[in-house]
């Protein structure tokens, strides 16, 4: 396979995967007391799957593409103004989070213990993103931004992050069995 | 729920703002959500107000839609606004009652924070009710043109964001159908042991992408097939067109952020 087919088929892998994340976002697995949204598992999942470059890519087309209309956040919402809105950062911090959490990964394996040290990284920062924005949008000072922003999600995003890392290297295992990723360090070719 | 897959939240509708290049209004929304962070009086929020209105009523969307958009934010500005109300300690005291005090400041910044809030959702809703997601992505993508020069894939970002707007509804199909598939082979999504339903998402998520690799590479072949070779050189199906609306509607707004850049403290 020459350079540019490899390129034309990881771009359009990446495009379906951020369709994929838009669809599992509007599912919830149903926990007792909370609920989990597919869409925190589904950004674990594009970091473990497609690894830093594509993943972070992936996520990228999916914030854009929730930011044109198309409601593929959570609960069916979308708009340019979910990312304007008091929550954007979150959303935002996404970005950040999937490439150290497929960075981290690629570094070291993919493993669930390193799987959840990356994907609780990938937490705090989405968090912080969150709560930095939550700040200058509502205009709150620091301390009132982190007890209303970061200090309630914690716990719950510890959980997420457990269940995205189990479920994130169980699928990466069957999908490389399956010869459908290529190797166990990186999928991608270095030429991709 | 198919056709808002499809559509976004584009409400079809014959307005100037309908008629607008998707580019202008990308414009005027980013413009306007630089300056909504200017605006710090009474006046220049006023300002903020009217534009908004002579906008929203320009494009002549019925309020339910606009209602649509604000109400899942109400609770937060809400929220907010009590934050402010009770936390900002300046100014004079207006209300006592109890250990309830509340504050001239308070009071003023939180009745701007919730302005700044709705100002911001709707005009940033008025974006995506009168333009499709596929206008969105050809007016970026000849915004962000001069980008190419620092090496950045613009045309590759559109081609990747047509294809997702593409495949959403379809994936959302397949999801639907894998769903029924593995429940019809006694797999439970919604009852039973908290570990099992966990685990239940496995067989959900490995057909789901083995099938999105396999069209994946199906897309490719076929694209090649077809003689694709890149962003070099291609022809666009939807053209663009710039009218003196665009000019008037941008002129409209480059006076606004002059008068907020003014009438500022």
């Amino acid at each position: 396979m020459t350079n540019q087919q490899l390129k034309l088929r990881m771009m359009i892998v990446t495009a379906l995967f951020a369709a994929i994340i838009g669809v599992l976002a509007q599912m919830t697995i149903p926990l007792p007391l909370v609920p989990i949204t597919g869409q925190t598992l589904a950004i674990g999942l594009a970091a473990t799957i497609l690894g830093s470059r594509y993943g972070t890519l992936s996520v990228i087309l999916y914030i854009i593409i929730g930011a044109v209309g198309v409601p593929v956040f959570a609960e069916f919402s979308g708009g340019f103004s979910k990312l304007v809105g008091p929550t954007g950062g979150y959303l935002v911090g996404f970005i950040p989070a999937v490439f150290l959490i497929g960075f981290y990964m690629e570094k070291t394996s993919f493993n669930f213990k390193n799987a959840m040290i990356a994907n609780s990284i990938g937490m705090l920062i989405t968090l912080a993103f969150g709560t930095a924005w939550l700040k200058i949008a509502a205009d709150l000072s620091w301390t009132a931004a982190f007890k209303g922003g970061f200090t309630p999600f914690i716990i719950v995003g510890l959980i997420k992050a457990a269940l995205a890392s189990w479920i994130g290297v169980l699928v990466r295992d069957r999908l490389i069995s399956a010869k459908l990723l290529f190797s166990q360090k990186t999928e991608l070719p270095k030429s991709a | 729920m198919m056709e808002k897959m499809i559509f976004g939240r584009y409400v079809p509708m014959d307005s100037v703002i309908h008629r607008m290049d998707p580019r202008s209004k990308l414009l005027l929304v980013f413009l306007f959500v630089c300056i909504v962070f200017l605006a710090n009086n009474l006046l220049t929020y006023i300002l903020l107000g009217l534009f908004t209105l002579l906008m929203l009523g320009m494009s002549k969307i019925p309020f339910r839609f606009l209602y649509a958009g604000l109400k899942p934010v109400v609770f937060l500005v809400i929220f907010t606004l009590i934050l402010h109300l009770f936390l900002t300690k300046e100014g004079e005291l207006l209300f006592k009652l109890g250990w309830i005090e509340i504050y001239e400041e308070g009071l003023r910044q939180g009745i701007f924070i919730s302005l700044r809030f709705f100002y911001l959702i709707l005009m940033t809703s008025l974006l995506t009710l009168t333009t499709t997601p596929i206008e969105i992505t050809d007016g970026l993508e000849t915004l962000l043109n001069p980008m190419k020069k620092i090496k950045f894939p613009v045309h590759e970002m559109a081609l990747m964001m047509s294809i997702s707007l593409r495949f959403i509804p379809t994936l959302m199909q397949e999801t639907d159908k894998i769903m029924k598939a593995q429940m019809a082979r006694g797999v439970e999504f919604s009852s039973g042991p908290i570990k099992d339903r966990l685990k239940a998402i496995v067989p959900l998520l490995i057909p789901l992408f083995v099938s999105s690799f396999k069209r994946a590479e199906e897309l490719a072949i076929a694209m090649e097939a077809r003689g694709y070779r890149g962003g070099e050189g291609r022809t666009k199906y939807r053209q663009l067109v710039w009218t003196y609306i665009d000019t008037i509607i941008l002129t409209f707004m480059a006076i606004l952020t002059i008068l907020l850049i003014l009438f500022r403290t």
